[in-house]
């Protein structure tokens, strides 16, 4: 009998180490498998304008596991969109730094676009087949030099909790949007809809705006070459959507002397939406991922918490729009010291596994096919296919999105009306 | 000794060492990692010291540029923007600093540079507006800080980190000609600072030094530290409640001092904090991984790693050691064991060897008890019965230790007569008194209740020991027995027996009174040298009574006697009481006479098995005047015969036995079905009363054992208790002197001393049956011996020498008996020479006194008062054909059986000398001789 415990003892101990042991290939062959030596020592900064940038932080340590001596950071740079280009050329220039598509259509920006590597390269071995089509832009030569890590869209942060108090159902339609901000103004909610609106950047006047806009040019072809062109013809496209705005504001579901009180367009934004009294905050993805962090900053959310969602904008009877553009890209300096180290960190990088995982921390939506969305976005993962349109491959370029940004801050914010508006198409500055 | 019993403790102690060394290792590690923490916290210090004289030092140098710009100003000479450029590029050495003058009342923030902007060469304007690090200006310099610092930030012109020092100065604006203000800072790449740093580098390789403000943003940030906030990344990757949160950045933010954080690796990690000197409100963090701090201690594990190898080394040397001893202690016990059961073989053999000759001893001594009437013979046969009692006493003492040594000895309780016991212990104990002049006293309760269940017979032995001893050390005055009873409230059907001997003796020295319950102390052993006893008597008494949860207690002042006495808790079979026990007694003593046997039993037949002729001899006497019929066999051949044929009401049967032992005779005897004597007690008789045995006959199958020497009282209480009840009548009042008559011509003859065969034999009966058997076999003996003597057999010689010497004392031919003792002394030692001068002499002596016995036949012809059926012509023809087939075919069983038969009836005459041959050969064993008696041809 003691011989029979001891042989299922060690066997169980043996089968214990093989288990314990067995992971770490397993995830190699499926994973990432190291392309160079391991022992390699370099430094890899990568430059960005992200005060805090602890998920890619998170990758950094990652990555380690693989390559431990080779030692990665993140920089911050002031001024970041101005400084790139300085950057770029100094003798310290960084292996990896933030990019935009807008970048592209900006000719301040060829410097900064000299530097880029295109990822594209088969000899680079990335797996850009892991990153959704319409979030990758090619430059005019079929090159990608840059690769969304995150992506964006538009919609509203809705405190599930709170319509379930109130025995309401978060509206999906314009209509029931229109009903339940009178039902919940009605039980004492004087502003059932808020978001910044102190200035153009990230208002929510723009939030609601854009993605009509570009649901009317991509249903309109025509229009969006008129649109690009800045020709004051296109203004005329912009008009539902700049009447979507005054609706909102006239219904009652917005009061934009509410909105003024919010001090800026991001931690404020937050916050207010945490004091648990605000029943939708229009806002971008981009504010959603200041979400997590500011939920312990909140002493009202902290002591109250609730349940909430980022959503879609219902503007119309059949729902809201997935506008999913990117946000955050990464392009590679080719002129960088240890650029192979540094390809090797991108192809360790753009992977579903390492994307969605930082996403993860960032509370962004992930850019990879695998859509996996945070519980927080669940609702645009069910968003049907042909409700949702990419800028880039619709050919939205930014001086177009500049327009409609200033024209629904004016519109909103009264300083002009939309037949005013419409007609200043292509001149906004 | 049990394995576990050595390993078990040896781990525990070698736990207890290496928990010790452990511990240990750990206190020094601990206290050298507090040195090294104390070191590290001596380096911050080190390392703010450092940073403040450069910051302080970067600072004067910004202070001189904007003292200059200022004393410009006040001298009444004020310095355009460009002029204080211009001056700053000639002032300033190294090529990485650069100055900055902003002017803090413009929108964009803008101003001028000395160096021009690396992406638009030529281009020396600067703006600073979409750079904040302008917040804490005015606050820094209320608080009166030495150094106005901005934070890490991307310098504008070059896109390098630094860092800037600032003071206001006074600037001439040239389109105005109105003095405006102006921010002068002298910008220095992070790198510089970092290189100030660079002697940490081998001491603490994997440090990273940060300046962070009051509320924990970096200034200069750290590469680990993630996050742009130190106390939002402690919050971070450490779990702490909002108390806690707020006691770090207060613990921070404080003084001097380290904590322990985890970083995002989930690694422990060691910051010290303090306070810079030069710049209120911000503070230097180190930071190093807890591990690559450690790695510095004193203390390494190679002392534990080194004490448990030993202790590992030494525990498995110890083992094998251990197993060594032990085998070796095992194979000592397997000898003591081995010594152990020759001990036990030789006492069994001792106590056989010694009891057998007490049987003849006593046995025949109790026949010259009874039979004799000269009062010196019986004087001396008392002496015989007392000296021998005493030596039985002594071999059972020994035997009863051994047993108790053993762990062998048993307590048996059954149901006993309290009065029976007493007049055991009386019977046994008064005479002795008496003999000693003493005065027996007796003192029983009436009211004990008179059946007990209790070890009767160990209780005896106890209260025995007891008296003995009173006995044996009491010179004069008394001995007192006294025996007493107390109820027990919680056991109705118990007592306790109360049992006390009083004695005036010499008493006991208190100093030996410890002395007193030793195995094989004596107390005044020189005193007593004259007083016979193993000195084990008190021991075994006190063993007993402890088994029995009682225990001995003494009371003695010396000189003046002891009393010694015991309480015993027995269970009460029947509260009958026993009554006034003294008077029963005295009259006993007065009725007191000689030994009558206590019964008749002519009906009753046994069967007695036995190898030694004597032992046979000695238990027919003793039972000669119970008139019981008896059958011997002297083995076990022979008895299961006699057991097939005849009903015996009792058989006795010997244990050991040559060939086949009692055990085996039993067994066989058992196995047999059909016989005459299905349900016949039978009762071992042996001379082995060590440990163990009783149970192995019980076991064995037999009914009840007697012990050699055979206690004569006891074989009758036996044979009353076994022979059924129809059997059994009162003993004959007849007057003992009608004792069977010895013809006169054997008092005459000179070999032969008449008293002394008799006494060997038992009675006059069993004295003519043994001088007729000398009387037969002496012609057949004598010639053997000759036969041997001639063909040089000295061994045979001598062994048949020996038995006519054994032979010719028990008929009282003592001096033929010491004649041929002494030939058979000389054929042990091999003197033939002796032998051949003197064994003709002892033949023809021997012969000379079997010619005097033959008148023997005739006499017993005329004494015969035959009263046997007479044998008819055919029955004996029957017989006679029978002898010749079972002699054909060697059943010599039956052969002795019908020879036995014919003894049963009268012969005629013409065929007694037949018959008389053939029951000679039969019992000679010459049943070769019988076929030829039969045909007349012997």
């Amino acid at each position: 009998m003691k011989k029979l415990i001891c042989i299922i003892l060690v066997m169980s101990v043996v089968l214990s180490l093989t288990a314990c042991g067995g992971k770490t290939p397993a995830e190699t062959e499926e994973g990432f498998v190291p392309a160079l030596d391991t022992g390699t020592e370099c430094s890899i900064t990568v430059v960005g304008s992200y005060d805090n940038f602890e998920a890619l932080e998170a990758e950094f340590d990652r990555f380690n596991e693989f390559y431990p001596n080779v030692q990665l950071s993140y920089v911050k740079l002031d001024d970041y969109n101005n400084i790139l280009g300085t950057v770029l050329e100094g003798d310290d220039s960084p292996n990896i730094f933030f990019s935009h598509t807008w970048m592209m259509d900006n000719e301040k920006y060829d410097q900064v676009l000299a530097h880029m590597e295109d990822l594209s390269d088969p000899a680079l071995r990335l797996n850009l087949d892991c990153v959704r089509p319409g979030l990758l832009k090619h430059d005019e030569e079929g090159r990608v030099i840059m690769v969304p890590v995150f992506s964006r869209s538009y919609g509203m942060l809705v405190n599930n909790d709170l319509f379930e108090k109130e025995g309401l159902s978060v509206p999906a339609t314009w209509s029931e949007l229109v009903t339940v901000c009178d039902e919940l103004r009605k039980k004492g909610y004087a502003s059932p809809m808020m978001g910044y609106s102190r200035d153009t950047s990230s208002c929510f006047m723009y939030t609601v705006a854009y993605p009509m806009f570009v649901a009317t040019l991509a249903d309109n072809p025509e229009a969006l070459a008129l649109a690009n062109d800045l020709d004051p013809k296109a203004g005329e496209y912009m008009r539902p959507a700049l009447e979507k705005i005054g609706q909102l504001i006239e219904s009652g579901c917005i009061d934009p002397a509410e909105c003024d009180k919010i001090e800026d367009n991001y931690t404020q934004v937050i916050l207010r939406f945490f004091e648990g009294d605000v029943p939708m905050m229009i806002c971008h993805g981009d504010t959603v991922s200041g979400t997590r962090k500011r939920e312990s900053q909140s002493e009202a959310f902290t002591a109250s918490p609730f349940n909430y969602s980022f959503t879609p904008l219902p503007l119309t009877e059949d729902g809201g729009y997935f506008i999913d553009s990117p946000s955050v890209e990464f392009s590679v300096n080719k002129d960088c010291n240890d650029l192979d180290m540094t390809n090797e960190f991108m192809r360790f990088l753009v992977s579903t596994a390492e994307l969605d995982e930082m996403a993860s921390v960032k509370r962004m939506i992930s850019p990879t096919v695998n859509l996996s969305f945070d519980p927080v976005y669940a609702p645009f993962g069910q968003i049907s296919s042909e409700r949702i349109i990419s800028p880039e491959v619709l050919g939205i370029t930014d001086p177009l999105t500049v327009q409609i940004k200033l024209a629904a801050f004016r519109v909103g914010s009264g300083e002009m009306t939309v037949d005013e508006a419409v007609a200043m198409y292509g001149s906004f500055e | 000794m049990k394995r576990a019993l050595v390993i078990v403790p040896n781990l525990i102690i070698i736990g207890f060492i290496l928990l010790f060394v452990i511990r240990y290792a750990n206190f020094k590690v601990e206290e050298s990692k507090q040195i090294v923490i104390a070191e590290y916290e001596k380096m911050t210090v080190t390392v703010n010291q450092i940073i403040t004289n450069y910051l302080k030092d970067e600072q004067h140098l910004c202070d001189i540029w904007s003292n200059y710009v200022n004393r410009s100003a006040e001298a009444g000479t004020p310095m355009t923007a460009e002029d204080i450029v211009s001056y700053i590029r000639k002032a300033k050495i190294s090529p990485e600093i650069s100055g900055h003058l902003i002017f803090m009342d413009d929108p964009g923030l803008s101003g001028i540079s000395t160096t021009e902007n690396q992406s638009r060469p030529g281009d020396y304007s600067v703006s600073y507006k979409n750079i904040s690090i302008f917040d804490n200006l005015d606050r820094l310099s209320d608080e009166g800080s030495v150094v106005n610092l901005t934070r890490a930030y991307t310098n504008p012109m070059n896109g390098i980190q630094s860092i800037a020092f600032m003071n206001y100065v006074q600037v001439l604006d040239p389109d105005t000609g109105e003095l405006r203000t102006g921010l002068l800072m002298r910008v220095v790449p992070l790198s510089l600072l970092e290189q100030k740093l660079v002697f940490l580098k081998g001491e603490y390789e994997s440090v990273e030094i940060s300046l962070i403000d009051k509320d924990g943003n970096y200034i200069i940030h750290g590469k680990s530290l993630k996050n742009s906030n130190f106390f939002e990344y402690y919050k971070s990757y450490n779990t702490v409640t909002a108390e806690e949160y707020e006691h770090f950045k207060s613990e921070i933010t404080g003084g001097v001092g380290s904590t322990t954080i985890m970083n995002s690796k989930g690694q422990e990690c060691m910051v010290s904090y303090t306070p810079l000197d030069s710049l209120k409100g911000w503070y230097l963090l180190e930071y190093i991984p807890m591990d690559d701090l450690v790695e510095r201690r004193v203390v390494d594990w190679l002392l534990p790693g080194a004490v448990s190898a030993g202790l590992i080394i030494l525990l498995i040397f110890n083992f094998v050691i251990l197993m060594i001893y032990n085998r070796k202690l095992s194979e000592a016990a397997l000898e003591a064991n081995q010594a152990n059961d020759a001990k036990s073989y030789f006492l069994s053999t001792m106590s056989h060897d010694i009891r057998t000759p007490m049987n003849a001893i006593l046995g025949l001594n109790e026949m010259v008890l009874r039979e004799s009437h000269d009062d010196n013979i019986i004087g001396y046969s008392e002496s015989i019965r007392t000296a021998g009692n005493t030596l039985l006493g002594l071999i059972n003492d020994i035997l009863d230790f051994s047993k108790i040594e053993a762990g062998k000895m048993d307590i048996i309780n059954v149901d006993y007569s309290f009065v029976s016991v007493l007049n055991d212990l009386v019977n046994m104990v008064q005479k002795k008194a008496e003999d000693k002049g003493l005065a027996f006293n007796i003192d029983i309760d009436g009211e004990i209740p008179s059946i007990l269940n209790g070890d009767e017979i160990r209780i005896k032995q106890v209260i025995t020991n007891i008296l003995s001893n009173a006995v044996k050390y009491t010179k004069e005055g008394s001995v007192t027995f006294s025996a007493g009873y107390e109820k027990i409230p919680d056991r109705p059907d118990s007592i306790i027996l109360k049992i006390s001997v009083a004695d005036t003796g010499i008493g006991i020295k208190p100093e030996d009174m410890d002395k007193l319950f030793k195995a094989f102390e004596r107390i005044e052993e020189k005193r007593n040298r004259n007083i016979e006893g193993t000195g084990l008597g008190m021991t075994i008494a006190q063993s007993f009574l402890s088994m029995m949860g009682s225990h001995l207690q003494v009371e003695s002042t010396y000189g003046e006697g002891s009393v010694f006495s015991f309480d015993l808790v027995q269970k009460v079979v029947k509260w009958d009481p026993v009554g006034d026990y003294e008077d029963a007694f005295r009259q006993s003593l007065s009725e007191r006479h000689n030994y009558r046997e206590k019964f008749t039993a002519p009906h009753a037949r046994l069967l007695v098995v036995d190898d030694t002729p004597v032992n046979l001899t000695v238990f027919t006497s003793l039972l000669s005047r119970t008139g019981i019929q008896i059958d011997t066999a002297m083995d076990g051949d022979g008895a299961v015969s006699l057991f097939k044929q005849k009903h015996y009401d009792v058989i006795f049967l010997d244990h050991m036995m040559p060939d086949k032992d009692g055990i085996e005779t039993l067994a066989e005897m058992k196995g047999l079905k059909d016989t005459p004597n299905n349900g016949t007690p039978i009762i071992c008789l042996t001379a082995n009363a060590i440990s163990g045995m009783r149970e192995m006959f019980i076991n064995a199958g037999f009914d009840d054992y007697i012990t050699k020497p055979i206690d004569p009282d006891r074989l009758e209480v036996m044979l009353l208790q076994y022979l059924p009840k129809g059997k059994i009548a009162p003993a004959s009042a007849e007057d003992e002197n009608d004792d069977y008559a010895l013809p006169d011509f054997l008092f005459h003859l000179d070999e032969i001393d008449v008293n002394s065969g008799l006494s060997h034999c038992g009675n006059g009966k069993a004295y003519m049956t043994t001088l007729k058997m000398y009387l037969d076999t002496a012609g057949k003996n004598a010639d053997e011996i000759e036969r041997f003597w001639a063909s040089k057999d000295i061994r045979n010689t001598t062994i048949k020498v020996h038995a006519l010497k054994s032979t010719s004392r028990v008929i009282g031919a003592l001096e033929l008996g010491e004649y041929a003792a002494r030939l058979e002394k000389a054929g042990d030692v091999g003197d033939t020479e002796t032998l051949d001068r003197e064994l003709s002499d002892l033949l023809s002596r021997y012969r000379k006194l079997a010619e005097e016995l033959r008148p023997l036949n005739e006499h017993d012809e005329a004494e015969s008062d035959d009263k046997r059926p007479l044998i008819t012509a055919e029955e004996l023809s029957e017989a006679f054909r029978a002898l010749s087939e079972f002699c054909a075919s060697f059943d010599f069983d039956s052969v002795v059986h019908i020879a036995e038969s014919l003894g049963k009836y009268r012969i005629p005459e013409d065929e007694a000398t037949r018959v008389d041959a053939i029951i000679k050969a039969v019992d000679n064993f010459d049943y070769e001789l019988i076929p030829g008696i039969i045909d007349g041809e012997v």
